[in-house]
């Protein structure tokens, strides 16, 4: 209640009030169970029952010059990195009574980033609106849309997450921030459940239904600044559904995604405690043709450098030293460059870090790239999820 | 020389406080009588102001319909256009308390999960309920405070014919971040509130945000071709701006008043100061022999005057405040019910007002002062010791200003009547004209006139007569009253005029037996409707004849705002129960109902030029529609100009909806009243207003004497103070001419006729200010119902005498200089011989 009066803002009351389940979605939501019985394609679709859920891609692009080279090649980084993301967070799971358009039971916000890896730019857009018939659509299955949503003001114009009967397409754009793009991806690899049947634990209370698609092959064509240019590359795509993804008292993840050039591709995540809360490590190592392995907490993340961001004040790491002991393993991820930080406009948001990173071993030799994640930090950024 | 003049000036204090105590009211009474227009002018616009910063939030440019609401779509249109950086949608509904059907609030439906700042001050605990409930409310905290309104309660608006359930969730303080706004405001969200209110689809406006890296000429372009011919795009100036264009007429209507009141109190003021150092003339003289030089003559002087003035500064602004106070309800009444405005809630007085009242005051004081001040220290002691001679010069200048003010008076009425009297300022320029006669040719009159009657005894006559031997002192109060007179009178005489011909209009218009309309419908208006099912049930009612819908939405015609209104215009005999100004009405009736042409206002056809025949635009919500005029009628509901339209034609053109109104006609012999029970019965809880062709009727002159309720406040002002002039003059001539009564009561003549001598020289001075101020009056009428109601309204008032309200006014002026010469009269009767002066004898 004390927080509610500090934030004058509708949608900063809605985010911070809304009452986040402490282990328990209450009576309005469903919370996570572990013996959840998946149904795919279906379960890719927008799912009420849970407060929460978000559709997240994060890839890595080339110019697309017909030659089939670009991220493939070992050592190699890439021309551009991009994130796209809808999140749907549940405001009322009552239907509201009534034919206004504007009847609304949840927000649907879409965060997208465009980064320029050769000239080290991060441009981010965001559009946030009420679930409402004339501003978004959610679908559900076997419908072709699975999230609509108008382009952030000032763009005439949609952004879309449509199943294109083998994987995903999204689709941005946003005038103002001069870049938009049109991505189609298919699977490459099979999908990964995270956690024991996709049972992700966060927490001593939470947890989400968390599954990923870590290599979609990618084309599409991407605009930056009125330019469009044809690419093609890889995407990496995480789905989670919870009714309360943080306890309270934690305050925030840093979320790793690394494409290793050896086809092994690694998810780590680290829910950060505080005021007494503990924090909570697990990840899956996905070897090539192999089922994948749940590392649990066995391994570190060591901050190697911080990035204080001149905009909002707030220190980020931007190098890690990873260690997995069990694997005797060491991997030094940095920051392709510092200046990656998703800052929301609208007020009440929320500021984060979401960034392509490049992966050594110890003796300074490429051994992949990735994103990384990092919530929570600085005041006032906690993730309303 | 400080010291002296605080010593010389409690002195003189104690010995005639009466005249001090006078000037200062003088000096309070001119100040606040300018104060309170000025303070109820500025209030209004700044509740209007208020209000719109209350709803519009911190946007750069408001889409407003033409007319009716904006659709839905019009949103995702407004969002697309680049440079938008937030839009949110706005939805305005007027709806009354079902516990006080007079109480109105504002319903303001917006999106709050936007990310729009609003100014809780209890912010809402449950955001579901906040989203999801069409009932969930957050009124404004001082308005929870007003009606009791606890968190988590229910209480029930009424909105057209529903009655709306609302529980209040949170609260709000609008007035935080805009002193001004209502506190009659209820925040839902846009979901609910269409919802709740049957609007779904329907907006009322949308607030846009500008990204500020887009020039904003580019930005505001941008939007108008976006949005196209359905809406209009308006910055916050250009709100206020309309605003002001709005309440043009009532704000005028204020400021011709405070301009007189202007008059008035400064010639007040004037007097007052003049007097007080004319009556001391004898101890300047006195200081100036024994020393005193010309500078510390003007310091001492200046001083006086200037404590005089700023203690009527003071006095003056508290009593300005005050009426201001007083007329608050009137005002808002006006503006609430022919402007649609928003009421003043609270009086502010702002920098301006005391920098206006200190300007008048002070500034009034000082100009009374100049003259005495300036000749006291010019002439020699000799000179201010002797008989002063400015009465002589005043006497010699009155020829010569009778002149001029004969003489300014024919050349500006040529002016006029050569332009025409639909040349706006026309009207003003005959109306300050006459204006101005009255003091430019009083000092002549009253030396003429007065100089006629024959003294033949020591009495009232001889006081009569008297009055012309000190112009300087009688002149100003006889002109000031002459001109409150004036207005006093042509006023009457519009007001009166006014009202019988609205009478006459509604005796023609007004046939129906049964009048329905919601509770809400004087504020609501377009949002204000009665239920589809409702409307059917009513109309098909037994014992009726006929019904009669009307809808009501506010467009534009060209650039105008006007009100445009569908109706059944096929009712049996609708052409005896309309009242042209032009055009036939069987035939116009007949091309309004075949050819979809329109009746427009007498007020509207002035003001655009247009008659029988011609055509004109009106903006809807598809682009402008060009349609032909079937003829002009009389209106006298709203200045701002109507279009009457078909019911066919306005459903095209609008729109199908439900209606705001429904006239019902009985069959005949059935009696209206009971037919009314049985409807009430009928009806059930449905907020509805049932009334006869006689309540209504009543209910139309109630707010017809509402309307100018202020008007005759302020006449009253004008009155009070040119009474009080009376008052002060007389006093002053009392204390002034004490040796020489001292004198006529040595001679013999007894208190009972010096106290006649005093009251005929009251009655003198009312009888003047009659005279004068009647002639200058009915010329006024003429000007304000020919010239300035027909260019600034664009009426047609047929001028009537009420005898009746023109006797009393006369009766209750000569009573009021009576008294106002009763106490001078009376202090003059007891002047004791012994104040007989040697230089007397």
């Amino acid at each position: 209640m004390k927080m509610c009066k500090r934030i004058p803002t509708s949608l900063a009351i809605i985010l911070a009030c809304v009452p986040l389940a402490d282990g328990a979605a209450g009576a309005e939501w469903l919370d996570v169970k572990p013996d959840h019985v998946w149904q795919f394609p279906a379960d890719h679709w927008p799912n009420e029952d849970y407060r929460v859920e978000w559709w997240y891609f994060t890839g890595f692009l080339d110019p697309d010059a017909g030659s089939g080279r670009g991220i493939e090649t070992p050592g190699r980084l890439p021309s551009y990195a991009y994130q796209f993301t809808f999140f749907r967070i549940g405001l009322a799971n009552a239907p509201h009574a009534g034919a206004s358009q504007w009847r609304s039971r949840n927000l649907i916000m879409g965060h997208a980033s465009l980064i320029d890896l050769e000239r080290s730019r991060h441009r981010f857009s965001e559009s946030i609106y009420r679930d409402a018939p004339l501003l978004t659509h959610t679908g559900t299955w076997p419908d072709t849309v699975l999230v609509r949503s108008r382009a952030p003001a000032g763009t005439d114009g949609v952004w879309t997450l449509a199943w294109n009967g083998a994987g995903f397409d999204v689709a941005m754009t946003d005038d103002a921030a001069g870049i938009a793009f049109q991505l189609r991806t298919k699977p490459r690899a099979p999908l990964v459940l995270q956690g024991r049947a996709g049972y992700s634990v966060k927490g001593p209370t939470n947890a989400s239904l968390y599954y990923s698609f870590p290599r979609l092959d990618t084309e599409g064509t991407i605009v930056w600044d009125g330019r469009t240019v044809p690419v093609r590359g890889t995407t990496w795509m995480d789905r989670e559904l919870s009714s309360g993804h943080l306890s309270e008292g934690q305050t925030g993840w840093d979320w790793f995604s690394l494409r290793m050039n050896d086809g092994t591709d690694i998810m780590l995540y680290a829910v950060r405690g505080g005021a007494g809360t503990a924090g909570h490590r697990a990840g899956t190592w996905i070897a090539r043709d192999a089922p994948p392995e749940y590392l649990g907490d066995a391994w570190t993340a060591e901050t190697k450098q911080t990035w204080k961001s001149e905009e909002t004040g707030i220190e980020y790491p931007v190098a890690w030293e990873i260690r997995m002991p069990g694997r005797a393993l060491v991997l030094h991820v940095e920051a392709l460059f510092p200046e990656q930080e998703n800052r929301t406009r609208i007020p009440g948001g929320i500021n984060y870090w979401e960034g392509a990173v490049r992966v050594r071993d110890e003796s300074g030799k490429e051994r992949g790239i990735g994103f990384v994640e990092m919530t929570g930090y600085g005041e006032g950024n906690r993730p309303p999820l | 020389m400080i010291r002296y003049a605080l010593i010389a000036f409690l002195a003189s204090l104690r010995k005639t406080p009466t005249l001090y105590l006078l000037s200062l009211f003088g000096v309070a009474m001119g100040v606040a009588s300018v104060l309170t227009i000025q303070i109820i002018n500025r209030n209004a616009l700044a509740a209007f102001e208020g209000s719109v910063e209350a709803i519009s939030g911190p946007s750069d440019a408001t889409v407003l319909p033409y007319a009716g609401f904006l659709a839905d779509e019009t949103f995702l249109r407004v969002l697309g256009t680049p440079g938008v950086a937030f839009a949110y949608p706005v939805l305005t509904v007027e709806a009354t308390l079902a516990r006080d059907s007079l109480y109105y609030v504002q319903i303001v439906g917006t999106d709050l999960s936007g990310g729009r700042l609003l100014p809780w001050a209890d912010p809402p605990e449950d955001t579901r309920a906040m989203l999801a409930d069409a009932d969930w409310a957050a009124p404004t905290a001082r308005l929870a405070e007003q009606r009791g309104w606890r968190s988590g309660e229910t209480v029930i608006v009424n909105a057209g014919s529903r009655a709306v359930p609302l529980v209040r969730g949170a609260t709000t303080d609008f007035e935080r971040a805009s002193p001004t706004a209502s506190s009659r405001i209820v925040l839902m969200d846009i979901a609910a509130a269409q919802t709740a209110f049957g609007l779904e689809g329907k907006l009322g406006q949308i607030e846009v945000v500008r990204d500020r890296s887009v020039p904003k000429d580019e930005w505001i372009a941008g939007l108008r071709n976006r949005v196209g011919d359905a809406a209009r795009v308006v910055t916050q100036e250009g709100r206020r701006e309309e605003a002001v264009g709005l309440l043009r007429a009532f704000r005028l209507n204020l400021t011709v008043f405070s301009l007189v009141s202007l008059f008035v109190g400064g010639f007040l003021v004037y007097t007052s100061v003049q007097n007080s150092l004319f009556r001391r003339r004898r101890e300047f003289g006195l200081l100036r022999s024994i020393g005193a030089s010309r500078g510390q003559m003007v310091a001492l002087l200046g001083g006086e005057v200037a404590v005089i003035g700023l203690l009527g500064t003071a006095l003056g602004l508290a009593l300005g405040a005050a009426a201001a106070h007083l007329m608050m309800e009137g005002v808002s009444g006006t503006l609430t019910n022919l402007y649609l405005l928003k009421e003043i809630e609270r009086i502010r007085i702002e920098p301006f007002h005391y920098a206006l009242a200190l300007v008048i005051g002070l500034g009034g004081a000082c100009a009374g002062g100049a003259l005495p001040i300036e000749e006291t220290a010019r002439r020699d002691p000799r000179a201010l010791l002797a008989a002063f001679d400015l009465h002589e010069k005043v006497s010699r200048a009155a020829p010569f200003l009778f002149l001029v003010g004969i003489a300014q008076l024919a050349i500006l009425f040529s002016v006029v009547l050569v332009r025409g009297w639909s040349w706006p300022p026309g009207g003003f320029i005959a109306g300050a004209s006459l204006m101005a006669t009255i003091p430019l040719t009083t000092p002549y009159l009253v030396r003429v006139l007065f100089g006629l009657i024959p003294a033949r005894s020591f009495g009232a006559v001889l006081g009569l007569q008297s009055l012309r031997d000190r112009l300087p002192t009688t002149a100003p109060p006889m002109a000031a009253l002459a001109l409150a007179i004036a207005m006093l009178l042509g006023i009457t005489l519009l007001i009166g005029s006014f009202r019988e011909t609205v009478a006459g209009w509604i005796d023609r218009t007004m046939t129906a037996d049964i009048y329905i309309s919601p509770e809400s419908w004087t504020r609501g208006r377009e949002t204000a409707t009665i239920e589809a099912s409702l409307a059917d049930l009513l109309r098909s009612f037994p014992g009726v004849a006929h019904s009669e819908r009307v809808r009501q939405v506010f467009g534009y015609a060209g650039e105008r705002r006007v009100s445009i209104v569908g109706a059944d215009l096929d009712l049996p005999g609708k052409a005896t129960k309309i009242s042209l100004w032009r055009g036939d009405p069987a035939r116009a009736l007949s091309l309004a109902r075949e050819e979809g042409a329109v009746l427009v206002s007498e007020p509207l056809a002035r003001k655009e030029n247009v008659r029988p025949g011609d055509s004109l635009s009106i903006r809807t919500v598809s682009g402008p529609l060009r349609v032909g005029i079937a003829g002009v009628y009389y209106d006298y509901s709203t200045e701002g100009g109507g279009i009457v339209v078909d019911m066919r034609a306005f459903e095209r053109t609008f729109g199908a909806g439900d209606p705001n109104t429904i006239a019902l006609y009985l069959e005949p012999g059935l009696d209206p009243e009971a037919t009314i029970d049985r409807l009430k019965a009928g009806i059930g809880t449905h907020p509805l207003l049932v009334r006869s062709n006689r309540a209504l009727r009543e209910e139309v002159f109630r707010i017809f004497d509402q309307t100018f309720a202020v008007t005759r406040i302020l006449q009253a002002i004008a009155l009070l103070v040119a009474s009080s002039g009376i008052l002060l003059t007389l006093t002053i001539l009392a204390r002034e001419r004490k040796h020489e009564l001292a004198l006529f009561r040595s001679l013999g003549a007894n208190r009972a006729q010096i106290f006649r001598l005093f009251l005929g020289k009251g009655i003198g001075m009312a009888l003047f200010g009659l005279l004068l101020g009647t002639i200058t009056g009915i010329g006024l009428a003429f000007v304000l119902v020919y010239g300035i109601n027909v260019a600034f309204f664009g009426w047609s008032i047929e001028l009537h005498w009420p005898w009746r309200s023109l006797a009393a006014q006369t009766a209750t002026i000569i009573l009021a200089a009576m008294i106002a010469a009763a106490y001078p009269a009376l202090q003059a009767s007891r002047t004791p011989a012994k104040e007989m002066s040697r230089e007397d004898v």
